[in-house]
């Protein structure tokens, strides 16, 4: 149910944002249901293989898609279907995709399908132990992996929630390529990263790439809402918050320095290893 | 030849072409020594001295091209516009190659950028430009002046700075003494696209480092004041303005006062954006200390314009213009990005600030000379003109022949700074190239013609 729910809200999500980043730049902007009609257009159009290329091109963006919509399936969003997996299955099913995409951008031979992969890698491996480590001090808190027994905040936990809710965020801007760490917006080939790798990609393959990206940032998101003590609401007050700071970020804020980028995820693993710590050394408070 | 060694030495390059059967060479000594010329007889080949004044490679590697010239002892002799032709790229061993463009992911000119990459870090770089070359300088041949100011208009990014150059170049050989409110009229179109075009430049940096709100800001007041010029001239850039002999446009004393009124509230506008977005620290941590250039490396490329002055070397031709009385040229040390992107700014204010000037106090009379001048079967005239355009130093050199124009070199700034950026990314990343490159923001087609 929660996969049918973020594949429908995707794009809604990415499309108001662009209306919304468009009206604090005192811009007309796009319709917010643009990205349903991009979509639309893109299925409807052909799409190329680059020569030489193997059957990995076609097969990246099909289980991008399935990858990121099974790690839906996990999240304990809506009461009807939902597994009990615990949160590391979630976390590989989106790395998972990930890995494909990588290894398609590699297989078109172009310079920007291999800089675009070779920096998303960095950004993944920067990225991933500051959200394993959060998720696994929740974890330890609640005394079970799985998702669905996720405690969420209350007064007793709230400094190793809030390093937990801190990397996360982080997290969410690095895999969700969105600024400061890419900027989804540029047009600059060298200065891509998540978007050099779907140059090459056209068409249906490309309207998968782009609706698997967004529910990516919905899966985090719902990561985040787990944790959020507003029980029903949780869910959209996270998309509403991250709706707001994100259209907020991308107009006001400006890229980091590519080679700066450790910088700032390294605040995300030390909030994961404090979070862990904290819950180890019983600082409940 | 030992002289012109001894002036290109403590001097620089304007410009050198070739009027059958000389080569001229005109030289710039240093500050605020008069221009001199130097004439070498060249049939078929003549001495290179691009090893000893890199400045001068493109322009022997055009002669070449052009004129089936060869410059003898050239240290890489290879084509500049010509694709007909092999074109070894320099290779360093050991290190990956990133070949970029001509077709780029955006709506840009196109041209190739080969980089030698050690990871992130570019160790060298090499341009090949020359995608946009459509013969322009042959086109001229044998044209009307009405016809040749049309494609001087054409020729490169900045129409007003073109046909300004173009139409002073040709009333010096005519001897034609244009009025003054014209010239005046003629500052206020520059200015206009001076700053208009800055503002680009500073709206592309931002869009570059992801700024999107000072972006769209800066972009707003670039195109509200493309309004203004459209309002005085009946087009956004200002084309067909100009004409030799004058301006093909007057304005009234209602339109005076609401233009001026309309600039000055966009320069405040302007200023207050731009002053703020330079406040920020993000910003700046984007700009600082990336692609610098050295003074001594500007020296020896023979930079020109804003990029020259970001290094801090003086040169801005608006200088020995009467009109722009007091005048000191905006400069800069550092020679970064973010240097180039003050020059802009303060550019900007001090263009807003001519502007007022110029529109305040516009003298009386007409706007054209209604000259006789020779008649078609008039005798060969020849003269040149330099005109300080947004990206600096323009050239124009004509040889009349009665009313057509018989021969023309045109020398856009960007022909002569193009090569900085080679300079300026060494070291740097590769995430930071197209920072620089909008940071120099030059004309692809100025450069091929």
């Amino acid at each position: 149910m929660s996969a049918f729910l973020l594949l429908l809200l995707a794009p809604l999500f990415t499309g108001s944002l662009k209306w919304l980043k468009a009206r604090l730049q005192n811009r007309q902007g796009p319709d917010p249901l643009y990205d349903y009609k991009n979509l639309l257009k893109l299925w409807r159009k052909v799409w190329i293989r680059p020569q030489g290329s193997s059957p990995l091109f076609l097969l990246a963006p099909v289980v991008g898609l399935l990858s990121t919509g099974l790690a839906a399936v996990f999240l304990p969003l809506l009461p009807g279907i939902s597994f009990a997996g615990d949160f590391l299955v979630l976390i590989y099913l989106l790395n998972l995709g990930r890995f494909l995409q990588v290894l398609a951008a590699l297989d078109t031979g172009s310079a920007f399908g291999g800089q675009g992969s070779y920096r998303e890698s960095l950004v993944s491996v920067l990225a991933e132990p500051g959200s394993v480590l959060a998720l696994g001090a929740v974890g330890l808190a609640s005394g079970s992996l799985s998702l669905a027994a996720f405690s969420p905040l209350s007064p007793q936990n709230a400094l190793v929630y809030t390093l937990v809710l801190v990397a996360l965020t982080l997290a969410l801007l690095a895999e969700g390529a969105r600024m400061p760490v890419d900027d989804p917006t540029t047009h600059l080939e060298l200065t891509m990263i998540h978007e050099a790798q779907l140059l090459d990609h056209s068409g249906p393959l490309l309207a998968l790439y782009e609706l698997s990206a967004g529910m990516k940032i919905l899966v985090y998101i719902g990561l985040i809402a787990l944790l959020l003590p507003f029980g029903g609401l949780s869910f959209p007050a996270a998309l509403l918050l991250a709706w707001l700071a994100l259209g907020y970020l991308e107009t006001y804020g400006v890229k980091l320095r590519y080679l700066r980028l450790p910088d700032l995820m390294s605040y995300n693993t030390l909030s994961g290893i404090l979070a862990v710590l904290g819950v180890v050394l019983r600082f409940r408070i | 030849m030992e002289a012109l060694k001894q002036a290109l030495g403590s001097g620089r390059l304007v410009a050198l072409w070739y009027d059958a059967p000389h080569l001229h060479y005109l030289v710039e000594g240093p500050e605020g020594s008069p221009l001199q010329e130097f004439q070498v007889e060249a049939r078929g080949s003549f001495p290179s001295l691009a090893g000893e004044f890199p400045a001068l490679d493109w322009f022997e590697r055009e002669l070449w091209e052009e004129h089936s010239l060869v410059p003898e002892g050239h240290p890489a002799l290879k084509p500049l516009r010509n694709h007909c032709l092999p074109y070894p790229f320099e290779r360093v061993e050991g290190l990956h190659e990133v070949p970029v463009g001509p077709v780029h992911a955006g709506i840009i000119e196109p041209g190739h950028f080969r980089f030698s990459v050690l990871g992130e870090k570019i160790l060298h770089l090499e341009l090949r430009l020359g995608y946009q070359h459509r013969g322009v300088e042959r086109l001229f041949q044998g044209a009307g002046l009405e016809r040749a100011r049309l494609l001087a208009e054409r020729a490169g990014g900045e129409s007003v700075a073109h046909a300004l150059a173009f139409c002073q170049a040709v009333e010096a050989a005519l001897g034609l003494e244009v009025p003054p409110r014209a010239r005046q009229l003629r500052r206020v179109l520059l200015e206009l696209e001076r700053v208009f075009g800055h503002l680009g430049h500073l709206a592309g940096l931002f869009t570059d480092i992801g700024y999107a709100y000072a972006a769209t800001q800066v972009g707003k007041v670039r195109a509200l004041l493309q309004g203004q010029l459209e309002r005085l001239t009946g087009h956004r850039y200002g084309r067909n303005a100009l004409t030799v002999g004058g301006v093909s446009f007057d304005l009234d004393p209602k339109t005076q006062l609401e233009v001026r009124g309309a600039l000055s509230r966009l320069g405040l506008e302007a200023e207050a954006q731009l002053l703020s977005a330079f406040k920020q620290p993000m910003v700046l941590d984007r700009l600082r200390y990336v692609g610098a250039i050295t003074p001594a490396q500007a020296r020896w490329l023979g930079l020109v314009g804003p990029a020259a002055r970001a290094c801090g070397l003086g040169r801005d031709l608006r200088q020995d213009d009467g009109l722009y009385q007091p005048f000191t040229p905006v400069l800069r040390a550092g020679g970064d990005v973010l240097a180039r992107a003050q020059v802009y700014l303060e550019e900007v204010r001090q263009g807003f600030r001519h502007l007022e000037r110029f529109l305040t106090e516009l003298p009386p009379g007409g706007g054209w000379v209604d000259e006789a001048g020779p008649s078609q079967e008039g005798e060969l005239r020849t003269a040149f003109s330099r005109v300080e355009a947004g990206r600096g130093e323009l050239f124009y050199w004509v040889r009349l022949q009665g009313r057509r124009v018989e021969q023309v070199k045109i020398v856009d700034p960007s022909f002569k700074n193009w090569r900085a950026l080679e300079l300026a990314v060494r070291g740097m990343g590769l995430p930071d190239f197209p920072l620089i490159n909008k940071s120099f923001d030059l004309s692809y087609a100025g450069c091929d013609l």
